[in-house]
């Protein structure tokens, strides 16, 4: 039973492994045949995996409404959520149809056009749209709040962080524009966002290239520990 | 050519800015409000991520080509999909294990030459190719600029992966380049703080244009003295 | 009893409800008065510009939307801006996301051009799906999808977003595989970026742009100083220089008033906070 449970999934991941890896060293109609063959199972696969994202999701708020455990009125509201838009989609299809144009009573010609809304692409655009846009708006207060109250310059490295980012912020909008009205190098752009684009371009982004560069490798040490089964943690547990 | 509001749309953004406000009832404190529309959300959310599965996943991966094209050894990765699905089953949870070794191996195998192609080597390869920027060559007066700025590349470059490298002690000059990697990565962070106080407060912009805009024509219309 | 705060610290200690009041004011009242003011153009925007714009009429832009809801403010101003540019210089577009909330949202904007161009003298007809443009929707699999497509473009997208076949589509003439694209530019929220040049550009050499939220914009500029991707459109502030430049004004260039004013109020927020930080220290002391 080993050998099915843990020896064949680690023999799974090495061959592929290992396979993919030479495929992109091997120019041939034969290694570009199994390379789509592999994408296209491994697509189908994937479609899979997210199906348990929503399994997970559901059986949750299924738990929650079994036990009425505080708060499994809002359990219900998920599910009244959940069926009105899989029914809407499966039922109607997710297409609106075309926009039709609008007519003029009294000569016919087509001044607009109006669109038609099936239910679910009505409940995305009006629903989802807003509700997801809006939780993550909701972040902009935050944002401004931690920096009134944790943003201080405490020593020499935060001060410079503190100037960057206070450099960042003008020169990014046109406001940094307006306010400081000197051109380096007798060029057309104005300092700020001149400075900015010059930080941006040469030690931040010497910097962001120092951690590409050291996240790369980790990557790739991180697949040779999947490829030769030291990492084996995408097994989940028990034996 | 002007968009004439319909009733559908002009109750969907009065609707759409009720769902707004309520999401933004959290900032004054957790209350009712917020948690109905928190939970509408995960509820329509997961309803829409079946439909797309069904319609561009499912359908076009599976049914069409096995069903009605007679592909038939795509029966193999559907049953190593549907082994995946046996993860919360936990008498056979370990059918999921296949299946996801697949996908894993799979995954990093492409991953190695991808990165070291697109991560490192061709990184590695501008951040050296060039130190120096010849006056002849160049029409433009500030090749001195230019040069320098390749120069504080290089430097930079090297002082944040000496920073990184924990292997060997910080000491005498790779100390002195780990503090240098240092100062560079305070720079970078301080213009990714920056960026992100900008992005946040787009998001807010997005919002408030929506509800400035587009809220008013809806009641407009609704009480018919508007398009 | 607890002990009551001077005046110092007392805004050190501000209630932050008064923070998201002040937030909220100075985003709403530019917005409501409607000033705009012209934005400066960065090289790396000018660059996706430039390219874009020089591409002889008919050719095949792919404009690939990774982003949801979550991103919309800053990415779908940046798409329809995307859009109409290309849509002006009769480029046939297709786009696709591999985010799945963000397939509906490439529907909407397609839909948004078919209004916004009906009876341009370019497209006599109108915006025709499969002809004109064409959304291919979802592609499950992440960085899969870009080798399927690399590979063969006709089997990584059998069918479309409404599931029409894309095998005779007329946009798809001369098109199998990406290398065939004239350019690819992902407007990404995430790390897709990073797969389009890793798995993308490095495989299959095409030229390739880049969008993206500013908070992950700074992580980019590597791959524009090494040429992988040869334009970068980062933020909202991007997105409204690509509208000046493309002369089709939007929600981006309307919203630089309202980013300039909250930025003004965050700067003078800190700075405050220091200087009753270190007097209050320096009080402690």
């Amino acid at each position: 039973m080993q050998l099915v449970k843990r020896h064949i999934p680690i023999a799974v991941a090495f061959v592929m492994g290992v396979l993919m890896f030479l495929q992109f060293y091997i120019p041939s109609r034969t290694s570009s045949n199994f390379l789509e063959d592999v994408t296209q199972w491994d697509r189908i696969i994937a479609g899979f995996a997210l199906l348990l994202g929503i399994y997970s999701l559901l059986n949750h708020h299924y738990h929650k409404l079994r036990r009425k455990v505080p708060g499994w009125g809002f359990s219900v509201v998920v599910y009244v959520g959940f069926f009105s838009m899989l029914i809407s989609g499966l039922a109607w299809g997710i297409i609106n149809r075309p926009p039709e144009p609008v007519l003029d009573p009294a000569t016919g010609a087509v001044i607009g056009s109006m669109e038609i809304y099936l239910p679910f692409m009505w409940m995305y655009q009006y629903l989802f749209v807003p509700m997801q846009a809006t939780m993550f708006s909701i972040l902009a207060f935050y944002i401004a709040s931690a920096a009134y109250r944790a943003f201080r310059a405490r020593n020499k490295e935060a001060t410079v962080l503190l100037l960057t980012a206070i450099i960042v912020m003008l020169g990014r909008v046109p406001l940094g524009a307006l306010l400081l009205k000197v051109y380096p190098f007798g060029g057309q752009v104005e300092l700020l966002p001149w400075l900015t684009e010059w930080i941006l371009n040469n030690p931040s982004m010497a910097a962001q290239r120092g951690i590409m560069i050291g996240i790369g490798l980790g990557a790739i040490s991180t697949s040779l520990r999947i490829i030769f089964g030291i990492e084996r943690t995408y097994m989940g547990g028990g034996d | 050519m002007a968009v004439t509001l319909t009733t559908a749309q002009s109750i969907g953004i009065l609707i759409a800015a009720a769902v707004t406000l309520m999401m933004y009832s959290f900032l004054y404190k957790d209350n009712l409000f917020y948690k109905f529309g928190e939970h509408l959300y995960v509820g329509i959310s997961v309803g829409y991520l079946v439909n797309i599965e069904w319609y561009n996943v499912i359908k076009p991966m599976f049914i069409v080509p096995f069903f009605y094209q007679q592909n038939y050894i795509l029966i193999f990765p559907t049953l190593l999909g549907l082994m995946m699905l046996m993860r919360f089953v936990r008498q056979v949870s370990w059918l999921s294990r296949t299946p996801m070794a697949f996908v894993i191996g799979v995954g990093s195998g492409l991953a190695i030459p991808a990165v070291l192609n697109a991560s490192i080597l061709e990184q590695l390869y501008s951040t050296i190719i060039q130190l120096w920027v010849s006056p002849v060559d160049t029409a433009s007066p500030l090749w001195w600029w230019n040069t320098l700025s390749l120069w504080l590349i290089f430097l930079g470059v090297l002082a944040v992966l000496f920073y990184f490298y924990f292997s060997i002690e910080h000491k005498g000059i790779v100390g002195k380049l780990g503090t240098v990697g240092i100062w560079f990565i305070m720079i970078s962070f301080g213009a990714s703080f920056g960026y992100t106080v900008m992005a946040r407060i787009s998001l807010l912009i997005g919002r408030v244009q929506f509800l400035v805009y587009q809220v008013p024509d809806a009641f407009k219309f609704l009480l018919g003295i508007g398009p | 009893m607890p002990e009551k705060l001077n005046w110092m610290e007392y805004i050190t200690q501000l209630d932050r409800r008064w923070i998201f009041i002040a937030v909220a004011v100075f985003v709403i009242i530019p917005i409501i008065l409607g000033t705009s003011f012209p934005v400066n153009i960065s090289p790396s925007v000018q660059s996706s510009y430039d390219f874009i714009d020089k591409l002889p009429p008919n050719s095949t832009v792919m404009i690939v939307c990774d982003y949801d809801p979550a991103s919309e403010a800053e990415l779908y101003p940046m798409t329809l801006a995307l859009y109409r540019h290309c849509f002006d210089k009769g480029h046939r577009v297709m786009s696709l996301t591999l985010w799945p909330n963000g397939a509906a949202l490439i529907e909407t904007a397609f839909d948004t051009m078919k209004v916004e161009y009906k009876g341009n003298p370019l497209y006599p007809d109108g915006l025709k799906s499969g002809v004109n443009y064409v959304n291919f929707g979802y592609g499950v699999g992440g960085a899969l999808v870009i080798i399927a497509a690399g590979q063969d473009m006709k089997t990584a997208f059998t069918t479309d977003y409404r599931g029409n076949s894309t095998g005779s589509m007329a946009i798809m003439e001369g098109v199998s595989s990406l290398a065939d694209l004239d350019y690819v530019i992902d407007l990404a929220a995430g790390s897709t970026i990073d797969w389009w040049v890793a798995y993308g550009v490095q495989r299959y050499h095409f030229t390739m742009g880049a969008g993206c939220t500013a908070v992950s914009a700074t992580q980019y500029y590597p791959y524009l100083n090494t040429g992988q991707i040869n334009g970068l459109i980062g933020g909202l502030k991007g997105a409204a220089e690509y509208e000046q430049l493309a002369g089709h004004p939007g929600r981006a260039l309307a919203g630089m008033t309202a980013q300039s004013s909250v930025h003004a109020l965050i700067i003078v927020l800190v700075i405050i906070s220091n200087i009753f930080y270190f007097l209050t220290r320096k009080k402690g002391r």
